[in-house]
């Protein structure tokens, strides 16, 4: 009879394919948070950048760049993009759906309303970001609240729920919007349509200290991410606790968005395009997912801040309106090549 | 070893199993008959431990099911259900794989995992499907990838352990059927046992040890097929005309048109 030898099992491929793309991704991650610490007004070089995280002699100018603009926001970036590319790979495991991403249970919208109901009566950058989290977190536990029939959680309810959630946050956002003075007006954006400017190091630290272990929780779920793509009961059969696996993985998902949303506003379509892309790539297996797909978010985002500073240097464009603009079209046309290949 | 005691179950005011008792022993193959609605997906998912009976109780090996965490539950039965929501685009490998959570939830599939998975996939005849995509299978196909994701929960060792499959021949052409039950009846000569709800009582009159037939609810008989698979039994069962038809030592179960 012949011997079965594991060793020789097919998804070596798709492994090796794998292993190929995080090499790609990790080496364009560190090229890009490089080429940001050095675009921007103000001459600061890669020498610059050398001799700051080396500690040797710097120019002082050059030194306070990097560690008070330039830095803050290139870790702004990563949080976002790691955040929302994690997050959106999780919920769209949890859901079944490659259409959920963070913004679909309303975390987003609720997060940026909590910021501009925080900005309205309180100046402290403490109550912004509390404001956001707050208020971020009560917008999904009302989406679930809302999307659960007989004691479940179920899956259309609750899409819809995010639906109607976040369409009562954008109201009320657009409310204050309107009858706010011209100055204000400026602040309100940020919040709706993203920005990594104000990245300042103590609101990096609140989020970080939310983020990492969320994104450990959502990395070291990978199995139980999978399983549940069977579907309820079979995942039941399967050994799995469902409840379980949806509220430590659901509420991880929530927590880093709204913590991102809490210092770069909402960037739009990178939970939903990341791992939408990377599942194209390598499948859906989330054990090569997940890592690659926060890889992927950093590198979108960071790669979107550098575009947003370098077409207009002294007001730079919101972010999540280039994370869309790139995402989109990149997006389609990975979509219509695969099509047509399983066509 | 697997006993359902007494148990009934209700989706709201309608009653779908009413006192049901089975027992399947370690190494036993039962199969369940029964016409459309009259329980028996009911019937294997309270004993499967999905649904919870009122009142009544499961004992598998003789542990109360409704004590046991899912993982453990898991790690005593393997569930083929009807249908199966998947359309990821796993490849067959890794949904086969995807019996193996129970047994380790937070680390990667080791090489022992991967081996009763590719033997699995071998007892599914499905060899050299590993790397085709799941949603790209017919679904004959797709229905096979889950018996061997559910052959391959069962593990290495199938002696008390316990095997549901909810009508495992459906959608398959009779060559595949047999197989599919070949790969039970190879399971339960190893001491596993199987409860296997069929449409087709040819089928369970040939490969079980003992036939349960269910009608609205409660079990009409159950013992060995030379007993049940009668003319009055499945008439009663069916509520249609039957005939035994006799062929040397082989008996045929025939529903005639009305």
């Amino acid at each position: 009879m012949q011997k079965i030898d594991a060793r020789r099992t097919p998804n070596a491929k798709t492994a090796g394919k794998a292993k190929l793309y995080a090499a790609f991704l990790a080496l364009l991650f560190l090229g890009l948070a490089t080429l940001s610490l050095c675009t921007g007004s103000g001459n600061v070089g890669l020498s610059d950048i050398a001799a700051y995280f080396t500690s040797s002699n710097s120019d002082e100018t050059a030194k306070l760049i990097i560690e008070h603009i330039r830095l803050p926001r290139l870790c702004a970036g990563i949080i976002a993009g790691v955040s929302l590319a994690l997050a959106g790979a999780g919920l769209q495991s949890l859901f079944r759906n490659p259409l959920a991403d963070p913004s679909i249970t309303g975390v987003s919208s609720g997060a940026s309303l909590g910021a501009v109901v925080a900005i309205s009566f309180f100046s402290s950058v403490w109550a912004l970001q509390i404001g956001a989290l707050a208020f971020g977190v009560l917008a999904a536990v009302a989406v679930c609240v809302i999307g659960r029939i007989d004691g479940k959680i179920s899956i259309v309810s609750t899409l819809l729920a995010g639906i109607a959630v976040n369409a009562f946050c954008g109201a009320i956002i657009g409310y204050c919007m309107y009858t706010v003075r011209d100055a204000g007006l400026k602040g309100f954006i940020f919040w709706t349509l993203g920005s990594i400017d104000r990245a300042d190091w103590s609101g990096i630290a609140l989020s970080a200290a939310i983020c990492i272990p969320a994104w450990l929780v959502i990395l070291l779920s990978y199995k139980s991410l999978n399983i549940v793509s069977l579907g309820r009961q079979q995942a039941f059969h399967a050994g799995a606790n469902v409840g379980m696996i949806w509220i430590v993985t659901g509420f991880a998902s929530v927590a880093m968005t709204a913590a991102s949303v809490a210092i770069c506003g909402i960037i739009g379509f990178v939970g939903l395009v990341v791992p939408h892309i990377i599942r194209l790539l390598v499948g859906p297996d989330n054990k090569r997912l997940l890592p690659l797909s926060a890889f992927g978010g950093a590198c979108l985002v960071i790669f979107s801040d550098i575009v947003s500073r370098t077409v207009s240097p002294t007001d730079p464009v919101p972010i999540g309106v280039i994370t869309a603009l790139i995402g989109a079209p990149f997006f389609v046309a990975l979509l219509r090549r695969k099509g047509g290949e399983n066509d | 070893m697997i006993e359902a005691k007494n148990i009934s179950f209700r989706y709201g005011s309608r009653s779908a199993l009413d006192g049901v008792s089975l027992k399947v022993e370690d190494g036993e193959f039962a199969a369940i008959l029964g016409a459309n609605g009259a329980g028996k997906s009911t019937l294997l998912k309270v004993m499967s431990g999905y649904l919870k009976p009122s009142p009544g109780e499961i004992l598998i090996n003789g542990c109360p099911a409704s004590k046991m965490s899912p993982a453990k539950l898991a790690k005593e039965r393997a569930v083929l259900e009807q249908e199966s929501l998947l359309s990821s685009d796993y490849t067959v490998l890794e949904t086969v794989l995807l019996g193996r959570y129970a047994f380790s939830p937070f680390a990667a599939d080791d090489a022992e995992g991967r081996t009763i998975a590719l033997a699995a996939i071998k007892s599914a005849g499905l060899e050299g499907f590993e790397d085709r995509l799941y949603t790209q299978l017919s679904g004959g196909e797709k229905r096979r990838v889950q018996l061997a994701r559910a052959i391959c929960q069962i593990g290495k060792d199938p002696c008390k352990k316990i095997l549901f499959l909810d009508e495992p021949s459906a959608g398959l052409d009779p060559a595949h059927a047999h197989a599919a039950m070949a790969a039970a009846k190879k399971l339960s000569q190893n001491g596993c046992s199987i409860v296997a709800i069929l449409h087709d009582a040819n089928l369970a009159a040939e490969y079980a040890d003992k036939i349960a037939l269910l009608k609205s609810g409660e079990i009409l008989a159950f013992g060995a097929p030379e007993n049940i698979i009668t003319a009055e039994l499945m008439e009663k069962t069916y509520s249609a005309r039957c005939e035994i038809i006799k062929n040397g030592k082989n008996k045929f179960v025939h529903f005639p048109k009305a």
